[in-house]
Formats: C-alpha cells, structure tokens, sequence
C-alpha cells in the first residue's frame, strides 16, 4: 500500500468512467427494483471496490464507499462484502504549494486533507456527474464544497476509525 | 401515368387510422382525470397528498431486493426514498450557482453504520407509509 498508489489508481479510474459512461447508461436506466441513481452509484461503487480499493489495499482492508456509496445491498452502501466497514479514506491535497484554482466558487484557495467526496464533470459553471471526469469536488475543513482540477490535487490515503 | 392504385381497406385505414388514436387518448385522459379527481393513484403516481408535512409532489412505488420501497418528490424541491431498510433524503442545493431542480444528499447525525452519513433507519411512521402504498 503507498500514497502514490491511490493517486494513480483514482486517476486511472477516472479514464476508466470517462470511457465506459456512455456504452452502460443505457444498461443501467429504467429498471424497474430501483432507481437510475442508486443503479449509476451501485455500478460506480462496485467498480470503485473492485478496481480502485482491490489494488491498493490489503484483502482484509476496506476503502470508504465512493461518492454517494451503493445501495443495493442496503442498509450497506458497499456492493463486495456488504457488511464491512472503512478502514481508510481518500484525502485530497494540493499538487504544488501554491493556490489551487476553485472553479466552483471563483477563486484561489489553499487546503490539506480536504475530504474526497468524487469526480466530477464541469458544466455551465456547476458541477456535473457525468463525463468529462476531470474535475474533483471536495469539501475543505469548513465543510464548504469546491471543485478543482484533478491536475492540481495528490491523491492520499488516511486510516479512519471504523464507521 | 402518376397516379398510383390504392386499395379501399387501406384508404380506409389511412383515415380511420388518426381518428382512432385521437378516440384512444381522449378516453385515456378522460380517465386519468376521473382518477386524479378522485384522489386515487394513477399508475404509480399520487399528487398532491400530505406527507411528513409537505405537499407530494410525485410518489412512485416500486418493489426493490428489500420490499416495496418508495420514491418521494415534495413540491418543495426535496425528496425521500424509503424502503424497509433504509431512508435516504435529498434537499435542494443551496451553493447560488446550481441550476433549479439540483439536489444535495442529507447527512444524517444517526446514520447508519458504512453509509457515509447518508442512510438511517426509517421510522415508524415511515414504515407505515410504506405498509399504507
């Protein structure tokens, strides 16, 4: 396990989601035991488990469900070993010591450890979940949201209290 | 030269063709609006009821892994999904730049175990709106 893992393992599932978008939404609309958001998060985190937790992690450790998590096994919002809990987080940090472009809110900023909430697409000034996923929404430590480029940001793990 | 034999059944289907679906959709909006009057569902759909103290919107049920479970849309911008195990909820995004219908998931204080914050367990009440549609 390494930080420089997640970094590139978020990054290549993010091709992964900006290439296959389009082939499984209409495989995953219009079906009838749930809705089209739950089926998009449960293909999203099942995925996420299988690509992205499976390879930087240990088999007896869990990544924190992605975005929204499952819910296709709820109460649980994990699709693999639903009734595991987290044992680690994504954090975001800046790539450089200088500001970090927020495009959401218009202005520079400076974080660390911001907390990985997804990828994002960016369109008409807000952001979007679709593709192109090139843009990363976080909440800084006053809990604000923001979104800024997957270009300025690293990628980090954290060990998180099971929850 | 130019003008082409068209049989009487299909002249006839020509223009009965129209006439028909125009009788079709009339008695099916006629009905729809016998049933809304009524306060009855329609398909899977129930306006204008008082849930949780807000004004439904829409209502759509469905049956998931877990049971019946159902999809709330309240006439002031949120919504509610419940199902026996679970209730997630919605509210509008309040940032000023997201566009008119964006929703913002609610993070619970009693959420459930593993769910981010974002599920807990549906009360009584909701367990009896679910039993109730």
């Amino acid at each position: 396990m390494s930080n420089l893992k997640i970094d590139q393992a978020v990054r290549l599932f993010a091709e992964f989601m900006n290439s296959s978008w389009t082939t499984v939404i209409p495989l995953l609309v219009e079906r009838p035991y749930t809705t089209d958001e739950d089926a998009l998060n449960d293909w999203i985190e099942a995925n996420w488990e299988l690509l992205v937790e499976r390879k930087v992690l240990q088999i007896d450790e869990y990544l924190e469900p992605y975005g929204e998590g499952a819910d296709f096994n709820a109460p649980s919002s994990r699709i693999t070993a639903p009734d595991a809990l987290s044992t680690f987080g994504v954090e975001v940090n800046q790539a450089t010591k200088e500001g970090v472009y927020d495009c959401l809110n218009d202005e520079h900023f400076q974080f660390e450890g911001a907390t990985f909430m997804e990828l994002v697409g960016f369109k008409k000034g807000f952001y979007t979940k679709e593709p192109i996923f090139k843009y990363v929404l976080i909440k800084d430590s006053t809990k604000t949201e923001r979104v800024v480029s997957i270009d300025d940001v690293r990628f980090q793990l954290y060990k998180m209290d099971k929850q | 030269m130019g003008l082409d034999f068209v049989p009487l059944g299909k002249t006839l289907k020509i223009f009965i063709g129209p006439v028909n679906s125009i009788i079709h959709n009339k008695v099916k909006d006629f009905i729809v609006k016998l049933l809304r009057k009524q306060g009855k569902k329609v398909g899977k759909i129930l306006q204008g009821s008082k849930l949780f103290g807000k004004v439904v919107k829409k209502a759509t049920v469905r049956i998931g892994k877990h049971g019946k479970a159902i999809e709330i849309f309240f006439h002031d911008g949120s919504k509610k999904d419940i199902n026996p195990v679970r209730v997630k909820e919605w509210i509008p995004n309040p940032h000023p730049k997201a566009p008119p219908g964006t929703l913002q998931k609610v993070e619970f204080k009693d959420f459930l175990p593993g769910s981010k914050g974002y599920k807990r367990a549906p009360t009584q009440e909701e367990l009896e709106i679910l039993r109730k549609f």
